[in-house]
Formats: structure tokens, C-alpha cells, sequence
């Protein structure tokens, strides 16, 4: 029973959070809860319009956290996303406002 | 149009290429393209697939009786027109465009692309996403040129991949599209797309590992090369010749974001290149490719009269040149990294001389 399990686990998703992407309020939340978690900080600490730089994130961040928000919101988004846009809420509006690499 | 969007070094011919692209932004194409052209007809259809498949195996069966390796080398490139012949068969499935039934567009299109051991929802996702982005300097799939900047901050492997496949190694650039996207479902942001890729996966596994046991059982490991990987490489080879050269010139540049459009990419940004008439039955009008674009749905045997009709409604914008080997040569020995002063490409020297001129003027 186990190896079928894990053979099945071999061919299906693990359950993912999935946000549609004209929902501005919980893509916020899903990155306010993903940038707290990297940072090890409690979520009210943040602030969704503090530009990243203050954060000190890496591009590393940014292209691993683009390719899990991609899974998100099930849209393929540019690798420049967090780069083009400085804080939280400018991200949010990008995908929320224009969906046109869909 | 914002000049704020445009390369700093951008010329004449660019911003009018961006402002035919702004012009064609809302502009109707597909409508150019008669209702009677988009009919499946099963039969023609299938007659492509039995010619390539025909074309594919004939050709194993002459390299295994052939008398001398030299023999069978010229015989690859046969064998590897027939398997890009299938894959441009699994192109028309991926497009839905085979037959009306879906089962039948993906069964056949499994079939079709098990000489490529390419799983075919995987290349089906991909190749949409190449359709949603052509050109788009940072959302295409195929063939998208990276700055030298860009470049100089990637892994060493990467580096050695990208300078290999833009150049001499350019006929294995599909085996790197493969190599990234065919076996990693985590590509595709749907989960939909990524179950559908595991089961396409699976296919190619069961099926693909027992075509390679018997070879190996039957035939040993010179049975494996000579039929099945030597002729999985040679229509790598006729597929990257191919893509590469529909999307990429000196002059037909990828764009940034904000000077793209999808109608100008249908349009702009691609080159139809001329072939002879057995080239155009073998490879199923792949290089009709501008109406292809415009259009998907077009069944492949109906490209010739969508590209006429095209031409009839826009004339002069469909870019139509013959297919020479002189072309592909300036393609890889010029087009290597997005220059984003100009907008177009550099070559890899002259990339590499603009560094050095930089480096000797902060010196100074």
C-alpha cells in the first residue's frame, strides 16, 4: 500500500495553496506570509509597501519565490517580477492588474 | 510610443518595427484567414503521419542494411526528417488541429513524438507558451537571447550550454529545450498542465524504455545508437534548424515587455523561409509559419492558402525569404546575446570587445 502511495505521490501534486489571479487581498497575504517566513519575522513586523532592498533580499529569493507564486496563481509570470517591482503592493497590482503572459 | 521603452542605440528600421507593432496591437488577423481553412480533413491528416512515420523507420531499416558507416551517416539525415516530419504531425495535435477528437490528437501525438522521447503534454504546454510570448525578451521559451551581462553572472555549465548551443552547437539546442522542460513538470505553473506532463512522462518511460531494451536485447548497444539515438539526434537537428530560424535574424529582434505585442509578434517576428515542394511535404508546411502563428488552428495542409490570404490582407508584412545555409551561418556566428543598446544582437566578439572597451574607459 505504501509503495502504490508513493508511486502516486510520484505523479501528482502535493497540495497547494492555489489563489485566482485577480485576487489582490490573498496573493498579498500568501507574500507577506512567504517574505515573514524567509525573514524568520512575525508577519505584522512587515510592511507590503517597504521596497525589498530594506528587506535585504537576494535574487535568489526573488526567482525561487516567482517560480512558487507562479504555482500560486497558476500563471506564468516574468523572472523579472521582483526586480521591475519594488515592494509587495507593486507586485500584487503587476499581476492582478495585467494577466497578459497567461 | 515612449521612448522611456526603447534601447538607447535604437534605429530608424526599430522604431518603426515598434510602431507597426503598436499599430497591429488590435488589429483583427485571424479574421483575414477564411472559416473553410481552419476544417479538419482526418485523412490528410493521418496521410502526414503514415509519410513520416514511413519516411522514419524506412530509413533505420536502410541504415541497418547499409554497408558502410559512411553510408549510414548520410542516411541519418533522411531518418531525421522523417522524425521531425512526426514532430510536426504532433505539432497539428498540440494544436488540436489533427482531428476534432482530443483523444485522437493525443494518442497520436504520443506516437508521434516517441522518436524525440519527448513527452508530449510537456512539449504541448511548452510550445503554448512559446505561442503566448514569441519574441518576448523575457517570457519566450525558444531561442531567447540573454544580454552578455546577463550571461556573465550565470553558472559555468550554463555558460558553456549557451555559448555551444547559439553557435556550432546549435543543432543540439532542442536537446537543451528537452533537457530542461520535457521530464520537470514543475515548469508549468497549472496543476492541470503538471499531472497531464506526468502521464505524457509515463508514456515515454514505459514505451520508450521498452523500445530501447528490445534494441538492446536484439540489436546491442551499436543497435541503440545507430537506431535509435543517432536518429533522435539528427531530428533534434532538423528541429533546431528550424525554430531557431523562424524567430531569429539579425534584424528581427526579441523585445522587451513593454515594446511587445502578441498580434506584431504573430506577425513581425517571424520568417517564412521558402521551401522546395518535397521539403514542404516532408516537413508538413512547417515553415509557413507567420499564418501558423496568426492562426494554430489552421490544419498543416491548409497553411499554404492561410498564408495567401494573409498576404492578400497585410501586404508586404509577411517576411518571406529562401531558406539558404549562408542565412543560417550569419544566424550562428552573429545572433548570440540581446544587445540592449540597440535592441538586436551581438556576437559573442563583439560583445566581448564592447566589455573591454568599457573596462578601458573606467581605467581611465
Amino acid at each position: 500500500m505504501s509503495f502504490l502511495t508513493s508511486i502516486k505521490g510520484m505523479f501528482s501534486d502535493k497540495d497547494n495553496t492555489v489563489i485566482s489571479s485577480q485576487d489582490d487581498a490573498a496573493i498579498k497575504a500568501w507574500l507577506m506570509q512567504r517574505l515573514a517566513k524567509h525573514l524568520k519575522k512575525d508577519i505584522n513586523e512587515l510592511d507590503s509597501a517597504t521596497p525589498f532592498e530594506q528587506y535585504g533580499l537576494d535574487s535568489m529569493f526573488a526567482v525561487r519565490v516567482t517560480g512558487e507564486l507562479e504555482k500560486v496563481v497558476e500563471l506564468r509570470l516574468s523572472p523579472a517580477l521582483f526586480f521591475e517591482n519594488s515592494c509587495i503592493d507593486e507586485v500584487v497590482s503587476e499581476i492582478t492588474g495585467s494577466t497578459p503572459n497567461s | 510610443m515612449n521612448d522611456a521603452h526603447l534601447p538607447k542605440n535604437a534605429d530608424a528600421k526599430y522604431i518603426q518595427y515598434i510602431e507597426h507593432i503598436e499599430a497591429l496591437k488590435k488589429e483583427p488577423l485571424g479574421k483575414a484567414i477564411p472559416k473553410a481553412l481552419f476544417k479538419k480533413n482526418v485523412l490528410k491528416s493521418l496521410a502526414g503521419f503514415v509519410i513520416s512515420y514511413s519516411l522514419y523507420i524506412g530509413s533505420i531499416i536502410a541504415i541497418a542494411y547499409s554497408p558502410h558507416w559512411s553510408v549510414s551517416l548520410l542516411l541519418l539525415l533522411p531518418a531525421g526528417l522523417g522524425g521531425w516530419g512526426l514532430h510536426c504531425i504532433a505539432h497539428d495535435c498540440g494544436h488540436g488541429s489533427f482531428s476534432n477528437s482530443r483523444i485522437v490528437n493525443t494518442l497520436v501525438g504520443h506516437l508521434a513524438l516517441i522518436p524525440l522521447l519527448y513527452p508530449f503534454h510537456a512539449w504541448r504546454h511548452v510550445h503554448n507558451m512559446h505561442h503566448s510570448a514569441t519574441n518576448n525578451l523575457e517570457m519566450d521559451t525558444d531561442w531567447r537571447p540573454i544580454s552578455k551581462s546577463v550571461y556573465d553572472r550565470m553558472p559555468f555549465i550554463d555558460r558553456v550550454v549557451y555559448l555551444f548551443t547559439r553557435s556550432f552547437g546549435f543543432w543540439a539546442g532542442t536537446v537543451h529545450y528537452w533537457w530542461v522542460s520535457a521530464f520537470r513538470p514543475s515548469f508549468f505553473p497549472q496543476k492541470k498542465q503538471r499531472n497531464e506532463v506526468r502521464r505524457s512522462m509515463l508514456f515515454v518511460i514505459i514505451a520508450g524504455g521498452a523500445i530501447i531494451t528490445l534494441l538492446a536485447m536484439y540489436t546491442g548497444l551499436h543497435g541503440v545508437l545507430w537506431y535509435f539515438v543517432l536518429p533522435l539526434l539528427a531530428t533534434h537537428a532538423w528541429f533546431s534548424v528550424t525554430t531557431l530560424m523562424h524567430h531569429t535574424e539579425e534584424d528581427v529582434p526579441f523585445l522587451e515587455r513593454k515594446n511587445w505585442s502578441l498580434n506584431g509578434s504573430r506577425i513581425l517576428l517571424t520568417t517564412d523561409y521558402i521551401y522546395p515542394k518535397w521539403l514542404l511535404l516532408l516537413t508538413h508546411n512547417i515553415s509557413i509559419h507567420a499564418a501558423h502563428h496568426v492562426s494554430p488552428t489552421v490544419p498543416f495542409y491548409n497553411l499554404p492558402k492561410a498564408q495567401a490570404a494573409l498576404e492578400a490582407a497585410y501586404p508586404g508584412m509577411i517576411r518571406q525569404a529562401p531558406f539558404t545555409f549562408k542565412t543560417l551561418w550569419r544566424i550562428i556566428t552573429r545572433c548570440h546575446f540581446y544587445d540592449p543598446q540597440t535592441g538586436y544582437y551581438q556576437s559573442f566578439s563583439q560583445a566581448k570587445n564592447t566589455s573591454a572597451e568599457k573596462t578601458a574607459h573606467n581605467a581611465d
